[in-house]
């Protein structure tokens, strides 16, 4: 900077007042903060505490970075000149003790804090930041004896709840963790997150003691009784959640939508039918209390939700207002048909959706149509309808599109035809599921090789139709009359099947089969794996073992390997 | 094999492989490790290596298959510090089916490549030890005690090491005599159950440990509990003085110390034998019937879970807390102090450290001819510690699951097939094969 520049800054600095001056130094203090040169910051917050003794940003900013640029005991002294000025700055109390603690120079910090005390003597700061110094020490002893004196000052048996909290966390006692949150968030329920934070991780064994405690009668019971509810959704147990949450809800207004939202969107990430039912619940609840364009979205949101939970009655019964509403705008009737015709598709009712695509055709935009097309002609998949399948996506030209004229070729019978659409469909596209069902099948169908053969065809329809036995019993014959590399890999699914449909001893049966007749095939190592599994259910471990052991010896490179070593493991009684 | 017999067996190891060396200038490496499905060579061609650095896929069943091969063919050497402590098995047949199984990994060796194997150790803080013969191990646990609530019981399960369980009945029987190395389960020999009566007051795991335990005293016609824990202690200190190999984790290592010590002197709460404390308990402890500890002051109070100052970490009293860090292993000479090195053999020189109701060793307390094996740098305890008593040796390890940070009671237990290259679990099993060594006596 050249002596010219220097010298209109000094003047500058005559000119303005000493506020704007010291609020130009906190900028430039918090912008070298920023970028590390904690030196320069210093002294910039320094420049702005000479300016104003008493600005807590500085003061903090000094505090924050003082440790790396050497000044933690300067912080001290500009906190006493801050408290010199105003002997109620509590920022600055704080900032002293702190820095004393720091420094080491804990009779100096007790001195201060007594100070502090005398100006404020029915304050719990002096109090909190002494417990809390202590907390981060690890000294969790000399913490608790802090929040005792203050309790006993202050004469309030619950003052300082979240700092015992702590306290107690650290013994490992969570009643008495869950006594101390109960009576903070009754105080100031600014604590409840933090006290939800706290609890999670409480052991199972601990968890109804800790539930007892907030769910007690009693004083503070709404805010206590909502922070067991959070406990619960976060401990898996959506249904009692909801069903506290709802006895204790905010009244109307912004907190009752905030309640109702947080819960619901944290019960809707939750697997299980029973969160997916909280979730539709809480959702259903909030529709009624937010503006007319919010609500469209939660009302299609909580019928997802229903859905999820299997309850496809709940879900149409919620959107049918949105589609059936003649004044609706055009994007919230789209949604709302969109969602329908989804949730009337995973209800098994192909026919009604496609009535309900084709009447609304006008008010939906035509990637929309197509991608709506494509979830009936699943539907129409699943119902074992071909050719209302083929017709439901006819005019699409996407590539999942084409992945379902493969799956209609392939049920048709039509192998080479259905293999080679599954193959351009991709290996890797869409949903993980489905990519890896197109993987199987085009295996399968090269293990086959032929080119068409309906039986196989139907016999794979019977199974997405979600008929498994059937599909099962109907591909054994076909494997003995195709034979060759076909014969095992038939024989798998045919496992595979019967043992998804709950015939375990047909599964044994064919599994056993493709381990002694096909021990060299590709099926083999699967197979092994999956009688073991067998065995290992109906109690004969030793068998499992055998079987898992032969495998591991006989395909060492196969993938399975590590999976069938943790088996053995089980079998063996070496783990859990 | 008992120390007397295994400081008594001179200069065999190594010995006999540097007879054998031909000078040949060999170079260049094993080959890269397989989970034994390596082309098998004609039988007695070669050796297999078990490397225990991160070419390993599993730690802790290679201590399994090195067992094996000593109770098999009573030789197997333990390449200290030679790729993380790697195992230098005869090529069988056997061995290599039952790597395969466990998913150890392991490598041909060649001749040639043994004698160059040979000379790294030679030139290097190595050495290469011979293990001759499997140890009997006995695990002192309750008969009620769950299968997976004791690391060392897992850490053999896991590693398909054999062992026999021993309780008191056993012990004041005398049959520790049978075993050659002993495991103390995390008992507490102070009698009064880990002294949880207060905080897990009415847990029903709790009443049926009691009950359990004063069953046996009445039946092992001892007035409580206290009096019987204290006849065991002692009992278990005659076997490490005769010769035995003694390894405690936990409460058992600060327990076994402060029951050793209090002989004559009444150390329980009334909760567990009718009577306070002898008030000035402190003052008599008679230190020199302890192995390890001197010095120590009890943790008076009957309502907080922990024992003595003995334990640095102090995880059941909120007033002494500490956190945990990391510790570290102690690099000794290989080939001065074997055993030391055999008890740190691992493949990671820092461990993240866990709790146990005893979680580390304060040095404060520590017996000056104690030999640290593990530390906290720059914390006033220590983790691991060794030493001999008579014929015999203890080591101690603090805390309760190396791979279990927190144990708290009611955490589901840990399954060793996630985590089968855990560095602290490899320190319990080096004690396991330790006494299966021979080896020349000690230089310092």
């Amino acid at each position: 900077m050249g002596r010219i520049a220097r010298g209109a800054l000094s003047l500058l600095a005559l000119l303005l007042p000493a506020p704007a001056l010291g609020q130009a130094a906190l900028a430039r203090a918090m912008d070298m903060e920023q970028q590390g040169l904690w030196g320069l910051a210093a002294a910039s917050y320094a420049a702005a505490l000479r300016q104003e003794p008493g600005n807590a940003i500085a003061l903090l900013g000094l505090e924050r970075v003082g440790e790396q640029a050497g000044w933690r005991d300067s912080v001290v002294a500009y906190a006493a000149r801050a408290i010199g000025d105003d002997s109620t700055n509590t920022t600055a109390r704080a900032v002293e003790v702190r820095g004393l603690r720091a420094t080491g120079r804990d009779s100096l910090a007790a001195a201060a804090l007594a100070r502090w005390v005398a100006v404020e003597p029915r304050s719990p700061m002096p109090y909190r930041e002494w417990a809390q110094l202590d907390l981060a020490a690890g000294r969790a002893g000399d913490a608790r004896d802090v929040v005792a004196l203050a309790r006993e000052r202050l004469r309030s048996p619950t003052v300082l709840a979240p700092e015992m909290a702590r306290v107690e966390i650290a013994s490992g006692h969570w009643t008495r963790v869950a006594v101390e949150w109960r009576a903070g968030v009754t105080g100031e329920p600014q604590y409840a997150e933090a006290a939800a934070f706290s609890l999670r991780p409480a052991p199972v064994a601990e968890r109804d003691g800790v539930l007892g405690i907030l769910m007690a009668p009693g004083a503070g019971t709404t805010a206590a009784r909502r922070l067991a509810a959070d406990l619960l959704l976060g401990w898996n147990e959506p249904g009692r959640a909801w069903e506290l949450l709802r006895a204790e809800l905010p009244p109307a207004g912004p907190l009752r939508v905030a309640a109702l939202r947080t819960f619901a969107d944290r019960a809707r990430t939750l697997d299980g039918p029973g969160a997916q039912h909280a979730a539709a619940e809480a959702y259903e609840m909030l529709v009624g209390l937010e503006p007319p364009a919010a609500a469209v979205g939660t009302r299609i949101e909580s019928a997802r939700s229903y859905a999820d939970a299997g309850e496809a009655a709940a879900a149409q019964r919620v959107l049918r207002p949105l589609v059936a509403d003649p004044l609706a705008d055009a994007a919230t009737r789209s949604s709302a048909i969109a969602a329908m015709i989804e949730l009337q598709v995973r209800a098994g009712d192909p026919a009604a959706a496609a009535q309900l695509l084709d009447a609304n055709a006008a008010a939906l935009a035509g990637t929309q149509r197509e991608v709506l097309g494509r979830s009936i002609a699943l539907g129409w998949l699943r119902r074992g309808d071909l050719a209302r399948a083929a017709a439901a996506i006819d005019r699409d030209s996407s590539l999942r599109a084409f992945e379902i004229r493969g799956w209609v070729a392939v049920y048709r019978g039509q192998l080479a035809e259905g293999g080679q659409a599954l193959r351009s469909a991709g290996a890797m596209g869409g949903d993980p599921g489905a990519a890896a069902a197109r993987v199987a099948t085009v295996t399968l169908l090269g293990a086959v090789g032929r080119d068409t053969l309906p039986a196989l065809g139907a016999a794979l329809l019977l199974a997405e139709r979600g008929d498994s036995l059937a599909a099962s019993r109907a591909l054994v014959p076909i494997a003995r009359q195709v034979g060759g590399d076909g014969e095992p890999a038939l024989l798998s699914w045919a496992a595979r099947f019967a043992g998804a449909g709950g015939d375990a001893a047909d599964a044994e049966a064919l599994w056993r089969e493709i381990t002694e007749r096909f021990p060299t095939s590709s099926q083999s190592p699967a197979a092994e794996l999956a009688l073991a599994r067998a065995l290992a259910s109906r109690g004969d471990l030793q068998g499992a073992r055998d079987r898992l052991e032969a495998m591991i010896l006989a395909h060492p490179e196969s993938a399975l390997v590590p999976e069938a070593r943790r088996e053995l493991d089980r079998v063996r009684g070496m783990v859990p | 094999m008992k120390r007397r017999e295994f400081l008594g067996a001179v200069a065999a190891t190594g010995l006999a492989w540097r007879h054998g060396r031909t000078g040949a200038q060999a170079h260049g490496g094993t080959d890269a490790p397989t989970h034994g499905g390596a082309p098998e060579p004609p039988q007695g061609a070669g050796s297999l290596l078990i490397p225990m650095d991160d070419a390993q896929t599993n730690h802790l069943k290679a201590y399994g298959i090195a067992y094996d091969a000593v109770r098999r063919a009573g030789h197997t050497e333990w390449l200290l510090n030679y790729r993380g402590g790697s195992f230098l098995v005869p090529d069988a047949a056997v061995e290599r089916r039952a790597a395969t199984l466990a998913g150890v990994a392991v490598e041909s060796v060649t001749d040639l490549q043994l004698v160059a194997i040979r000379g790294t150790i030679e030139q290097n803080n190595m050495d290469a030890i011979i293990l001759e013969r499997a140890p009997r191990v006995a695990i002192y646990a309750p008969p009620f005690a769950p299968p997976w609530d004791d690391a060392v019981t897992m850490a053999l399960q896991y590693a398909d090491i054999p062992f026999t369980r021993v309780w008191d009945p056993e012990v004041l029987g005398g049959r520790l005599a049978d075993f050659d190395w002993l495991h103390l389960h995390h008992e507490d020999f102070t009698g009064q159950d880990s002294k949880f009566y207060l905080t897990y007051a009415g847990a029903a795991w709790l009443n049926d440990m009691v009950q359990a335990d004063q069953s046996t005293a009445r039946q092992l016609r001892f007035a409580n509990v206290p009096a019987l824990k204290k006849v065991v202690a002692a009992r278990i200190r005659d076997y490490v003085e005769s010769g035995g190999f003694l390894f405690a984790m936990c409460t058992a290592t600060e327990t076994l110390e402060l029951a050793l010590a209090a002989r004559d002197v009444d150390i329980a709460a009334a909760f567990a034998d009718g009577t306070p404390m002898d008030p000035d308990a402190d003052a008599k402890l008679d230190w020199s019937r302890a192995m390890a500890c001197q010095n120590a002051h009890l943790e008076k109070d009957p309502a907080i879970p922990v024992f003595s100052d003995i334990d640095g970490h102090q995880v059941n009293n909120p007033a002494l807390r500490q956190p945990l860090g990391a510790f570290e292993l102690f690099n000794f000479s290989a080939k001065i102090d074997p055993v030391f090195t055999m008890l740190v053999q691992c493949h990671r020189q820092v461990i993240p450290d866990f709790y146990g109701v005893t979680t580390s060793f304060t040095r404060a307390t520590l017996k000056s001819a104690d030999t640290v094996l593990a530390e906290e740098p720059g914390a006033p305890w220590v983790k691991y510690i060794h030493g001999d008593l008579g014929q015999g040796t203890w080591t101690y390890l603090g805390g309760h699951d190396p791979e279990d940070p927190q144990h708290q009671i009611g955490a589901p237990p840990t399954d060793l097939s996630l985590h089968p290259t855990s560095p602290g679990y490899r320190l319990i099993l080096n004690n396991v094969l330790f006494p299966a060594a021979r080896k020349r006596e000690l230089k310092t």
